[in-house]
């Protein structure tokens, strides 16, 4: 963990892996907007937190291949979508995630020449810009039912969990993605599941899928798929609640 | 072992689901093993955490009187 730069990143879109066609990420945020409640007796201002938002805006380039930008963005679908920017292609790596409703898709085109499409999107389904922690380096890959490498967040939590999937590609089957959690990498201690996302048939991708479970979570985290599939290409980002969350996530 | 009718015994132990997870999901993993909601936990050699398994609703003792 250190000063880097915004290199080498990737944004997924509902399961559309658009990480070649963005060309940059023009507002990553969740703003608060505070209510004045100064009342007659006070000479200067109190203020108290308001609704929390969430907006990811991005701009991108004129791609019209099957699952890239245009087809993609151009549909401006009526259902929430589901983002998730990974700043990194590491596990461990921060990234940012949204549900939220695709405002627009506008083009312009320079006088340059150049072609580029800008896109807002605002959160949608009561919960704020999330920043995450990638599970996955990246987009990876599970040839069959396995599970990843185990994840040291250095202790336990107790406020809940958020994950976040993106299912990119599956070539047959119908995979199910679970997040386990184990107080030792499972070397004394046995794996626990403590995260089901719905199963995903072949055909159904690209989609992915917001998830919440409560209670306490153990010191280490991983990836286990299940199922009878093959070549399931995805993304799981998550984060541990916190006493300082806007939405409480338990 | 999903799904599969099991007599347990007293004393021994049974995979719950506290989480509410769907079916043919697996609550407990373990080296290479496996399981389900409803499946005798009968405890591996060499695993040290049946109080958290326990405390957590993961399994219960069964008493059948």
């Amino acid at each position: 963990m250190a000063k880097t730069s915004g290199l080498a990143q990737q944004i997924y879109i509902h399961g559309s892996d658009l990480s070649g066609d963005v060309g940059a990420i023009s507002n990553a945020g969740s703003p608060r907007p505070l209510l004045d409640v100064t009342p007659i007796n006070k000479s200067a201002m109190e203020r108290i937190n308001g609704l929390s938002d969430g907006e990811i805006s991005f701009t991108a380039y004129f791609n019209d291949a099957s699952l890239m930008a245009h087809p993609v963005l151009s549909a401006l679908p009526t259902t929430d979508v589901i983002i998730t920017w990974l700043l990194g292609g590491s596990v461990g790596d921060v990234a940012a995630g949204l549900v939220a409703k695709q405002v627009n898709y506008d083009p312009s085109r320079g006088a340059d020449g150049s072609l580029v499409i800008t896109v807002q999107n605002l959160g949608a389904a009561g919960t704020p810009l999330e920043w995450l922690r990638t599970l996955s380096a990246g987009k990876i890959t599970h040839s069959s039912a396995s599970s990843s490498t185990g994840v040291d967040d250095s202790g336990s939590s107790s406020k809940g969990i958020v994950g976040y999937l993106q299912v990119v590609d599956i070539d047959s089957g119908t995979p199910t993605v679970i997040i386990q959690e184990s107080s030792d990498n499972g070397v004394g201690d046995s794996w626990a599941t403590i995260l089901a996302f719905s199963a995903v048939a072949n055909g159904a991708e690209p989609t992915a899928e917001r998830k919440v479970a409560t209670g306490s979570v153990e010191r280490y985290l991983r990836i286990t798929t299940t199922g009878s599939f093959s070549n399931l290409d995805m993304v799981v980002a998550y984060e541990r609640g916190t006493a300082q969350d806007d939405v409480d996530l338990g | 072992m999903a799904g599969r009718k099991q007599v347990v015994p007293d004393g021994s132990y049974v995979v719950a689901n506290p989480r509410g997870l769907p079916k043919g999901i697996p609550i407990i993993s373990w080296q290479d093993k496996e399981w389900f909601e409803g499946d005798e936990f009968a405890v591996p050699s060499g695993l040290s955490n049946l109080k958290f398994l326990v405390a957590g609703g993961y399994i219960s003792e069964v008493r059948n009187g």
